[in-house]
């Protein structure tokens, strides 16, 4: 029996991340020690990764970070399949909430990470459609950030809970630095507040070298 | 495709700390919970210590209450936001009430403190006038409180409360009123049993958003519920730190076996901390068992009347625990013998300061039983002066004669007739030095004892070394001690306890061994103890 913030992160893969996968990677070490250090996070989040390029695979099956040794980092490949990203999370969200509920757990709304530098190029509202259904009930808070030539109207419609794009302040490398720094804060923040609140995510409002998209008054 | 590994940091092993053998060490349900094993910091707030106790039984009906920092809040070193109170209300009732200050508003612990204080008074003064039928006006209580936790301006809490007729009525049930708003769940348990009386059913169950008070929709929110105990049953109430344990079937099993008959004081606050992976919140649990048997065993509960307005109640036992900084630290205050058989409050006070890189303990106790309430206000004083004087270099010899003169000024400003003669009162002041030794200045009255412990044996300090200062103020006297405490050393400070049952202890007593020793004094006095080491 115990109480599990799910967080996935998941990644574009495309060829035009190519000089960026470094950073990103290192970002991804970083996440693992500062939550590796901090035992009432560690005892309470998990953390999935979800790479995606033509097709979307699971890199990291949801795990606890504090048990893990070795992961499969991030590696460039081909185009820009949302549809396929979108399909596999829901997929995965269902068969981990089945599993840590069947283990007894109390499962918080999942949050998903979505980081993307290019234009989607396959079509993927149906399956982001089902990723929000209302009606599902283990529907994600998607964070989305958007990188390079990315869209801005595309990545504003994506997050849920809130969209960022690079601003160039900062070189590339550096942003996806920033962009990882913010998700383990995001998880550590998170993980020490997920009672009580009626909000449970935190997000920094401010990531260096992203300006966060407002949401469009209705 | 390239493949890439990513060799990851291995996680630092992880501190050994706190309760680590004997009957002391929480039980574990499920994997480790390695947030509950992590080491505890200070208390921010003194008025709020880690872990609050009372306990004691009124006519047929045993009660106890105990609110405890999680392990978030402990790892982080935050304040506790749960709170828990037991008291008896004309000889004739038991009362007990839960709160949980609800974490994202600041504050919190403020809201749960005063809920649970005005529902123990409101209800007593209500049960003072109209008797049973108090019972009856449960929403125009809760209407009350939540008038009163309006005045707070901001902090919430869920509320959950529960009184209990002290003796049978013609049927030899024992007639209960229980009522709540918010996700602080009431539980009756019976034969080996806990059955759900008053249970929050979350709307979304992905979510953690609860109902709280003050709130402008009470009428929406309260529930209530009466009933009747039989011999043998328990009311339950706790805090979603435990709450939320409950929905799987190993901790309401825990909770059923360990709870459904009284437990001694010390498994309660052990049982109120069981560890499960994941569930770091405050945790709190009043439980009220209808027992005739018990009736003539001390001690006492507290009588609300008892209570004066306003500030923390002073609960019948109060526990810190810390490591911090090259120091570590236990600290605990409890009622002695008479205040339990008469069923009065504690007057000995105990409280841990942080002052940057200082620790500071003040720990005051009346050593006559005229001195009612001379400790409380010592302790006050004492507190107003350090607060108010540069803690710049204590070790100083200035600083704690300083402080002690202008306490003493200022206490007799207060109070013209204030006798410091009866009162044992000491302020210790600890500071890391290296290799794990400790730098401390201890100012000390008479009538404690301040020791130096060390492989099993302890020699009180007069004995060992003469004091830096001594000051003779005519009604009463202070020594000044100033030096260095090795690493396998334990500065000991106690009242109304030996200290060799700390002396002798095979290592640093927990902050639950700690209890063990206090609980087990059976001494006549209200009791105080400090202890300190270098951390390891």
């Amino acid at each position: 029996m115990e109480q599990v913030l799910p967080f996935y992160v998941v990644c574009d893969e495309s060829y035009s991340m190519l000089d960026n996968i470094d950073a990103l990677n290192d970002g991804l070490r970083e996440l693992h020690t500062a939550v590796g250090s901090d035992p009432v996070v560690a005892d309470k989040t998990r953390f999935g990764v979800i790479g995606f390029s033509d097709d979307a695979e699971i890199l990291l099956e949801l795990s606890d970070l504090s048990e893990v040794t070795q992961m499969q980092g991030l590696a460039v490949k081909g185009g820009t399949n949302y549809g396929a990203a979108f399909k596999l999370l829901r997929q995965t969200i269902d068969g981990d909430v089945a599993k840590l509920k069947q283990d007894g757990c109390r499962v918080y709304r999942p949050v998903a990470f979505f980081l993307s530098d290019g234009q989607p190029n396959y079509d993927w509202k149906t399956d982001y459609d089902a990723l929000i259904d209302p009606t599902w009930k283990a529907r994600p808070n998607i964070v989305a950030f958007g990188f390079g030539d990315v869209d801005h109207a595309t990545i504003a419609d994506i997050g849920t809970f809130k969209s960022f794009v690079a601003d160039n302040s900062i070189s590339p490398g550096a942003a996806l630095h920033e962009f990882a720094g913010a998700l383990t804060k995001s998880i550590v923040q998170s993980g020490t507040n997920m009672k009580d609140g009626e909000v449970n995510l935190q997000v920094p409002d401010e990531v260096p070298g992203f300006t966060q998209l407002k949401a469009e008054e209705l | 495709m390239t493949d890439r590994r990513l060799d990851l940091a291995t996680p630092a092993p992880r501190a050994a700390w706190g309760d680590r053998e004997g009957p002391w060490i929480p039980d574990t349900i499920g994997r480790t919970a390695r947030a509950a094993e992590a080491a505890w910091k200070p208390d921010p707030d003194p008025r709020f210590p880690d872990t609050v106790l009372d306990h004691g039984t009124v006519g047929d009906i045993t009660a106890m209450a105990c609110a405890a920092r999680g392990a978030k809040h402990r790892f982080e070193g935050t304040s506790r936001e749960d709170a828990a109170i037991a008291v008896e209300a004309v000889g004739s009732w038991a009362l007990a009430a839960v709160a949980d200050g609800v974490g994202s508003v600041h504050d919190s612990r403020l809201a749960s403190e005063e809920a649970v204080r005005v529902f123990a008074r409101y209800m007593s003064r209500r049960i003072a006038d109209s008797g049973e039928r108090a019972l009856t006006q449960g929403s125009g209580l809760f209407g009350e409180i939540n008038r009163a936790l309006g005045k707070l301006t901001g902090p919430k809490t869920t509320l959950t409360v529960a009184v209990v007729a002290a003796h049978p009525d013609g049927t030899g049930r024992y007639p209960f009123w229980a009522a709540s708003v918010g996700d602080s769940p009431a539980y009756l348990i019976s034969e080996g049993e806990t059955h759900g009386l008053l249970i929050a059913e979350r709307e979304d169950e992905f979510g953690t958003a609860t109902a709280a008070l003050p709130n402008h929709d009470i009428a929406n929110v309260f529930k209530q519920i009466r009933g009747e105990l039989l011999p043998g049953e328990a009311l339950m109430l706790v805090s979603d730190g435990i709450g939320d344990l409950m929905a799987s079937e190993g901790p309401q099993r825990y909770f059923a076996d360990n709870w459904g008959l009284v437990p001694s004081p010390l498994d309660l606050m052990r049982q109120v901390q069981v560890r499960s992976r994941g569930f770091d919140d405050d945790r709190s649990a009043a439980v009220l068992w209808a027992v005739p048997e018990n009736a003539d065993k001390a001690p006492s509960l507290r009588p609300s009347a008892a209570m004066k307005p306003g500030g923390p109640v002073v609960r019948d036992v109060e526990l810190s625990a810390a490591q911090t900084r090259g120091l570590e630290v236990r600290a605990a205050a409890a009622r002695g013998a008479v205040a339990a058989a008469e069923g009065r409050a504690r007057r000995s006070r105990v409280s841990l300061l942080e002052y940057g890189d200082r620790l500071v303990a003040i720990a005051t106790a009346p050593v006559r039983p005229d001195a009612a309430e001379a400790a409380d206000l010592w302790a006050r004083t004492f507190k107003e002066t350090a607060d108010n004087r540069p803690l710049l270099d204590p070790f100083e010899d200035w600083w704690a004669p300083r402080v002690w003169t202008q306490a003493l000024r200022s206490l007799s400003e207060k109070d013209p007739n204030f006798d410091s003669g009866a009162v044992a009162a000491t302020i210790l002041c600890v500071e890391p030095a290296s290799d794990g030794m400790v730098d401390y200045t201890l100012s000390h009255s008479a009538g404690l004892s301040a020791s130096i412990a060390g492989a099993g044996l302890h020699r009180e300090l007069a004995e060992l070394r003469s004091p830096e200062h001594h000051h003779d103020y005519g009604e009463h006297e202070l020594w000044i001690y100033s030096d260095r405490l090795a690493e396998d050393q334990t500065l000991l400070l106690t009242y109304g306890i030996d200290p060799a049952c700390i002396a002798e202890a095979d290592s640093r007593p927990g902050p639950l061994q700690t209890f063990d020793v206090v609980d087990r004094e059976t001494g006549d006095d209200d009791q105080f103890m400090v202890a300190v080491w270098g951390a390891r």
